[in-house]
């Protein structure tokens, strides 16, 4: 609007500076740099911190670099073409990635499901509708480590859920001991932490449907779940695009849950290695600097190409 | 979302400092061979170490302890108030003793060796610090660490004072001493007395693998669900206790350089499917099966009559479970009669660019020393490395920390060279792919050597 307005407005009062093309775009020199000043602390540390970091990743990732010991030495794609080894033989980052897709398909769907399924829950004028969102809510603001280690008790093979499974005389399982319900436990924990975020979303997109939309549909005698499939989930697909997205993205890069639960090997037979903890383990442990940010160069291209696909075929825009 | 987050946190850690590792690594191979030579430039070698490389550049005199005001910082971990509390009072003694030397503990939580490479980056690194092995073979050949065999030449320190089995991760491939072991541990059977009295059960000092195994038989009782139920013997799928029954049966991890891997020759196949046979036969459990967060817990709660730990347990099981009446073992003998076990051991050690070279080594001298050595002994913390401590008699007193002393005698380092980490983990999950029932030892054990072998061609820097 500012320059805009600064644009259609003519020249100074002196006559003889009117003839200098300099004069409007002097202002608005002086405008864009008022606009970068006040962005330059973000700027710094966008430039510092993400895009000089992402540009050095890449380059790093054609090296052989192992933090400080010896000089580096440039490797072309030798560590492209290791991860596609690893890739092809089923190796550990293989295991995290395949690890990951499993995760995030089973987390993703569910959450997004609870997190609708929820907000419609709490978007009717229920009593203590105030106190429930808080209380769903709740999950979310507490530390994903402390969840962690309260979920690493509740899965013990003598802990709280077992307890009361034992109570309907089922004996259950050692959770995080079995490769087959290791990586669920997991999930199921990062669903409940995570739901509630989205629930908030949901909720908030929901207040913004227009209720004329429901009226009308009544006059034409639509049933709640007719409304249910024909305004309100299509008019949240923005929404559903947003949270699927931001889903997928935490989901594949899932570390703190696992690692705190299981350790940093993915254990039981690497059921629980993730993408980010295999990272981890080759930056850190194994010292391969080159290697790791390949592999995150990797991920990173997965994760985009996801949410790519999940633009394309949720955010479609729908208007009535 | 606090996963994405913290990841990303994490990542621009990294990226900051992977940045500040390309500029500092190449400007930073100065050697600091400062100080006043007061040594002939005589050298003593320990074990020769064909893990290591040897640095290309390093201090070949010893300096003298510097004078006037001087400001050590020693950096370690302390696993325990206890253990803190030992080096505290080890490093105020030492400053007695130098009244110009004032020390810094500055213990790292967490991670440490992440932690220290992160120095070493960045060029700020302590002037004394723990060693673990696999940081020592990183460190050796960067030229990052003080030399110490001019020192020990100097001051009349035989390497030969400690026992060689330990000293021997710290040393390069000519025997060139860079660390001196600050302590350590190896493994004994833990044994429940209760329970074994119960089972008609003797003294398991001499026993053979099958006594292991028919012990383990009758000592299991079990009940409706793990809970309930007394197992033989708790053994994790973990290389660090898989290596002894590995070494005992005559096999051997990897080749001479670390370049190979060789536990899954006919000894490892046959050590593995011992190993794993107590799970599979119901007389044996790891430890999460009964709920336990690791061997000692399970032992503790009495979940379990046997394990294989080391001498961290003492300490544990007294704080933690103090009626459990316990005996130690040495780990039983294989086969052919041979005993194996399993080494751990850290090192101090000084940086290469330490203002005080001199001084630096006076400190790792005293602290590798016959006083606090002993002090380290009678503290029940852990193992002192000099052999001259072999007949202290502490060991009348604690008959079974004398068996865990034997060790160094029979054991080898749990290290393995430049596939160290991926060594450990891939045996681990071959180990528990066996117990699971997923994969037979021969396929568990060859596809793991296949991988361990992948990595290195792959990985180990050209």
């Amino acid at each position: 609007m500012q320059l805009a307005a600064s644009k259609a407005r003519p020249g100074g009062p002196s006559g003889t500076r009117r003839s200098l093309p300099f004069k409007v775009n002097r202002r608005k020199l002086t405008e864009t740099l008022t606009a970068y000043t006040f962005l330059a602390p973000y700027l710094f540390v966008l430039i510092v911190f993400t895009l000089i970091a992402i540009v050095t990743a890449l380059t790093l990732s054609f090296f052989y670099v192992d933090f400080g010991f010896t000089t580096p030495i440039f490797y072309g794609f030798r560590n492209y073409l290791n991860i596609w080894y690893d890739l092809t033989h089923d190796g550990d980052f293989a295991a995290g990635l395949r690890n990951c897709v499993e995760y995030t398909i089973g987390v993703v769907t569910l959450q997004t499901t609870l997190a609708l399924f929820l907000a419609l829950l709490l978007n009717q004028k229920v009593h203590g509708r105030g106190f429930f969102r808080t209380i769903f809510y709740l999950p979310s603001m507490t530390s994903s480590v402390a969840i962690s280690l309260i979920f690493y008790w509740l899965y013990q093979p003598q802990g709280g859920i077992n307890y009361v499974l034992s109570l309907l005389h089922i004996q259950g399982p050692a959770w995080l001991e079995n490769p087959s319900t290791a990586l669920p436990a997991i999930m199921l924990l990062n669903i409940w932490t995570t739901a509630p975020t989205f629930m908030l979303m949901y909720l908030a997109a929901l207040q913004d449907i227009p209720s004329t939309l429901y009226e009308a549909a009544r006059v034409d005698g639509a049933n709640s779940w007719q409304m249910l499939w024909k305004i309100t989930v299509p008019l949240l697909r923005p929404t559903t695009f947003a949270v699927v997205a931001l889903g997928s993205i935490g989901a594949f890069q899932m570390f703190d849950q696992a690692f705190v639960m299981e350790g940093a090997s993915g254990t039981p037979l690497r059921s629980t290695l993730t993408a980010a903890m295999v990272i981890y383990d080759t930056a850190f442990q194994k010292s391969l600097m080159g290697l790791a940010c390949a592999q995150a160069f990797v991920l990173f291209i997965i994760i985009f190409a996801v949410t790519l696909l999940q633009k394309r075929y949720i955010d479609a825009n729908i208007q009535y | 979302m606090p996963s994405r987050t913290r990841r990303r946190s994490l990542w621009s850690i990294f990226i900051a400092l992977t940045l500040v590792a390309l500029l500092t690594a190449c400007g930073s191979s100065s050697n600091s061979s400062g100080g006043t030579n007061s040594g002939t430039g005589a050298s003593v070698t320990g074990p020769k170490n064909a893990l290591v490389r040897c640095p290309s550049n390093t201090n070949t005199t010893a300096a003298s302890p510097e004078t006037g005001q001087i400001h050590l910082v020693v950096a370690g971990w302390s696993s325990t108030p206890a253990e803190d509390a030992l080096v505290k009072q080890g490093l105020q003694n030492f400053e007695k003793l130098h009244p110009n030397v004032s020390v810094t503990w500055t213990p790292i939580p967490g991670d440490y060796a992440t932690k220290m490479r992160a120095n070493v980056a960045s060029g700020n690194v302590p002037d004394v610090f723990y060693l673990q092995p696999p940081m020592a073979q990183e460190y050796i050949p960067a030229g990052k660490l003080l030399n110490l065999s001019p020192y020990m030449a100097r001051d009349q320190v035989s390497p030969s004072t400690y026992y060689p089995s330990l000293m021997q991760d710290f040393d390069c491939a000519d025997g060139t001493v860079f660390g001196i072991p600050k302590d350590w541990n190896s493994l004994g059977l833990f044994y429940n007395k209760t329970l074994f009295q119960q089972a008609g059960l003797g003294d398991p000092s001499n026993w053979t693998w099958d006594d292991l195994k028919n012990a383990a038989q009758k000592l299991t009782k079990r009940g409706s669900s793990p809970a309930n139920s007394v197992y033989g013997i708790a053994l994790p799928a973990d290389t660090s206790r898989w290596g002894a029954f590995l070494f005992a049966n005559g096999g051997q991890m990897v080749s001479a350089d670390g370049k190979q891997a060789l536990f899954n020759s006919q000894a490892g196949i046959q050590a593995a499917e011992f190993y794993t046979s107590f799970k599979q036969n119901h007389t044996g459990v790891m430890p999460g099966d009964v709920g336990a967060s690791w061997d000692g817990d399970a032992f503790g709660k009495q979940q379990v009559a046997m394990t294989l730990e080391g001498g961290w347990m003492i300490p544990f099981l007294a704080q933690n479970y103090p009626k459990v009446q316990y005996g130690i073992a040495p780990l039983p003998m294989g086969p052919s009669g041979k005993r194996g076990n399993l080494l751990y051991t850290n090192a101090w050690a000084a940086y290469s660019g330490t203002k005080y070279p001199g001084m630096a080594w006076e400190l790792i001298k005293y602290m590798t020393g016959a006083e606090y050595q002993t002090q380290v002994l009678h503290d029940g913390f852990a193992l002192p490395t000099l052999t001259s401590l072999a007949n202290d008699s502490y060991f009348q007193q604690n008959p079974g920390v004398k068996v865990l002393q034997d060790g160094a005698a029979y054991g080898q380092p749990d290290f393995y060279g430049v596939a160290d980490t991926e060594i450990h983990n891939d045996v681990s999950n071959a180990l528990q792919s066996i117990m699971l029932g997923k994969q037979s030892p021969a396929d568990a054990l060859n596809a793991a050597a296949q991988k361990v072998n992948t990595w290195i061609q792959q990985n180990v820097a050209p």
